[in-house]
């Protein structure tokens, strides 16, 4: 007997959640992503895809009984109300991050999802990505020894655009925040201590929208270990996204994908492939994981790899970072 | 071409290798090596007129320059008696270990009117050298970060690191100057954690062995140092500069550039083993170019504000390590 199709929907329709109905209908052929809210029912791409519904109401995927699972792929500030409100309906539940600007916020929303017995999965797909689990398995395989120094670089090809900035959270929750659950899926340890230093390099309207987009942060661990993030919201030479491990017995890194391996040699130098434009190609592989594994999760019954704890913490870790960029001092984290 | 005769005071590790790199050289006369614990052997070998006493070389009329290469705490003194005596000096670094003797050294130079150059040699290296050019033509365009990588391979022994000013100003040093040269900026604010990861020895003799350092810049932009005194793979010497253009980026040097790949894995070679591999270029670069300084009568490359705002910046990370604070840096 061919197994059932778990039933999807899916809440927000921007750039991410577009990327995730395309995941689903091209990549997980077990989900049926029966229902899609937040957009206009003439929307052309997707019209072009094969969805049922198409509703501009949120209730139209969360009244539906057939519907099991959802994704929440809303802006950041209206997660946590998403959350609660699907709990309720008893659906199993894929956020994406950050799940909120506080932590007593994300609380709100695990109690919600405990309370109803439902899967909460946080999108911190950076976790499933190959070259960063080959670090961890290499780190916990003691291949390192015992972690030192940890360094994480990230940043964006290009700045946001600016409307987007007043909703993200501002620059550390927005975007470190993958970096801050990192560090923690790496070192399997607790950010214990942080200090960030952070500057308006880029475009000064940032700065009038009361944001960051440099950023340098240090960060102790329980373990002793010690860290760095470098973060920028423009490269211009693609989405830089490197890792590294350095222990009492090495050093592991993970450096940029690249679209091909290529190496053009010619009379003006040595040229070859820049990393990958953006998270759509560079995590592609990974946002497929973190679903597949939500759904099996949904399937079976299992814990997701990804919890609201996991959310809870790197919150927690965001807000000190803002705390410690506003006073300039080390903030401690209990 | 003018003959120029020098004299060195120190032969130790380092003293060693400017010595035998000025042997090397035409047109320099190194006409006598003063050290207590002088290392007779070496010296026959090298056909080198030693001494016990750093006076000595002060005080003798042919030499036109002095090259002092002790150990750091006694820079400051030495500095000021080759400059009583008007010689010209270069200086390994640190200058000293603390700014009050920097300005008292700075003060006999100016007074004698000599030229002091200071052993920043990590400016003449190619690969530095090219990520300058970099800036400068604006290949990478306005300074966002700079990220420098800098763990030696093992750490020194115990009783050097009692003498040697801690790890910010003995190793560190080479990083902030790093900073200012390659940023053409100074450092306005620095932030350092540390720790002893890698051998308790180490924090029992008062000094840390792991650290990250974040700076501000005058200019805006920021760094990050991140140093470690045991690389077991070798001496990793990594800088990046990032900017509005992009990034560039000096990676380590290997002692051959072949890949070996088998069942067992793709192997290359590790990082040049320490410095006496990797900047080999630059020790020796740096002496010729203070020569030219002598032969042209201009000004040194690396001078003695360079000397001064480097420790300034390494006295303001210890500070911030041990008060937990970001620091505001001492003009220089």
């Amino acid at each position: 007997m061919a197994k059932k199709r778990t039933v999807a929907g899916l809440i927000g329709v921007g750039r991410i959640g577009k990327m995730h109905i395309k995941n689903i209908l091209t990549h997980l052929p077990e989900v049926y992503l029966k229902a899609v809210a937040d957009c206009k029912p003439d929307d052309e791409w997707i019209r072009a895809h094969d969805i049922s519904i198409c509703a501009d109401s949120r209730e139209r995927v969360l009244e539906d009984p057939e519907i099991e699972a959802v994704i929440i792929a809303t802006p950041s500030d209206t997660h946590v109300e998403m959350i609660i409100a699907a709990a309720q309906a008893g659906k199993q539940i894929f956020c994406e991050k950050p799940v909120a600007f506080k932590a007593e916020e994300v609380s709100r929303a695990i109690a919600a999802a405990d309370k109803a017995g439902v899967i909460l999965q946080v999108g911190f797909n950076r976790r499933f990505d190959a070259e960063f689990r080959a670090v961890r398995n290499a780190v916990r395989a003691g291949k390192v020894g015992t972690p030192q120094i940890i360094r994480i670089t990230n940043r964006d090809p290009i700045r946001p655009r600016l409307d987007k900035i007043p909703r993200s959270g501002g620059l550390f929750m927005d975007f470190s925040i993958h970096d801050f659950d990192m560090l923690r899926f790496l070192s399997g340890s607790e950010v214990v201590q942080i200090y960030a230093m952070g500057a308006v390099l880029i475009d000064p309207e940032i700065e009038k929208l009361g944001d960051i987009d440099t950023a340098l942060i240090t960060l102790r661990l329980a373990s002793g270990t010690l860290c760095v993030i470098d973060l920028s919201r423009e490269t211009h030479y693609g989405y830089d996204q490197q890792v590294e491990v350095f222990g009492s017995k090495g050093n592991i890194s993970a450096g940029n994908a690249t679209p091909t391996k290529t190496v053009l040699s010619t009379a003006d130098g040595v040229f070859s492939d820049k990393p990958h434009f953006s998270y759509v190609e560079r995590y592609e592989a990974a946002f497929i994981g973190e679903l597949r594994a939500f759904f099996t999760c949904v399937r079976e019954g299992t814990p997701p790899l990804v919890s609201g704890r996991e959310a809870n913490a790197a919150v927690r870790i965001a807000l000190a970072a803002q705390e410690s960029l506003q006073q300039n001092r080390p903030v401690q984290l209990a | 071409m003018r003959q120029i005769t020098l004299g060195a005071v120190g032969a130790g590790k380092i003293g060693k290798l400017h010595t035998e790199n000025i042997l090397r050289m035409p047109g320099v006369q190194l006409k006598v090596v003063a050290d207590p614990y002088i290392d007779e052997n070496w010296a026959k070998g090298w056909g080198l007129a030693t001494t016990t006493d750093p006076e000595v070389v002060f005080s003798d009329e042919d030499i036109d320059a002095v090259l002092i290469f002790s150990p750091s705490a006694m820079h400051s003194d030495q500095i000021i008696a080759a400059a009583q005596a008007g010689k010209h000096i270069f200086c390994e670094k640190p200058m000293a270990l603390e700014s009050k003797q920097i300005r008292d050294a700075l003060a006999a130079i100016a007074k004698a009117g000599v030229k002091l150059q200071i052993g920043f040699n990590r400016r003449f290296d190619p690969e530095f050298q090219r990520l300058k050019e970099g800036m400068n033509s604006g290949e990478v365009g306005r300074l966002y970060l700079i990220r420098i990588t800098s763990r030696d391979p093992a750490p020194p022994p115990i009783d050097y690191i009692k003498t040697s000013g801690g790890m910010f100003l003995d190793m560190t040093i080479h990083d902030f100057d790093m900073v200012r040269y390659l940023s053409d900026s100074e450092v306005k604010e620095v932030y350092a954690t540390g720790a002893v990861l890698v051998d308790p020895a180490i924090g029992e003799a008062g000094d840390i062995d792991t650290a990250i350092t974040t700076l501000k810049l005058e200019n805006g932009a920021m760094a990050v140092i991140d140093n470690s005194r045991q690389a077991v793979y070798g001496f990793d010497q990594r800088i990046e500069v990032f900017g509005s253009k992009g990034s560039m980026e000096a990676i380590n040097r290997t002692p051959t550039q072949t890949i070996l790949a088998t069942a067992e894995g793709v192997i290359r070679d590790k990082p040049q083993k320490f410095i006496l591999e990797r900047y080999r270029e630059s020790y020796q670069a740096e002496i010729e170019d203070f020569i030219m300084a002598l032969r042209e009568d201009r000004k040194p490359t690396v001078g003695g504000k360079d000397g001064l705002a480097s420790i300034l910046i390494g006295i303001a990370a210890s500070d911030s390590m041990k008060t937990g604070k970001p620091v505001r840096v001492s003009p220089a």
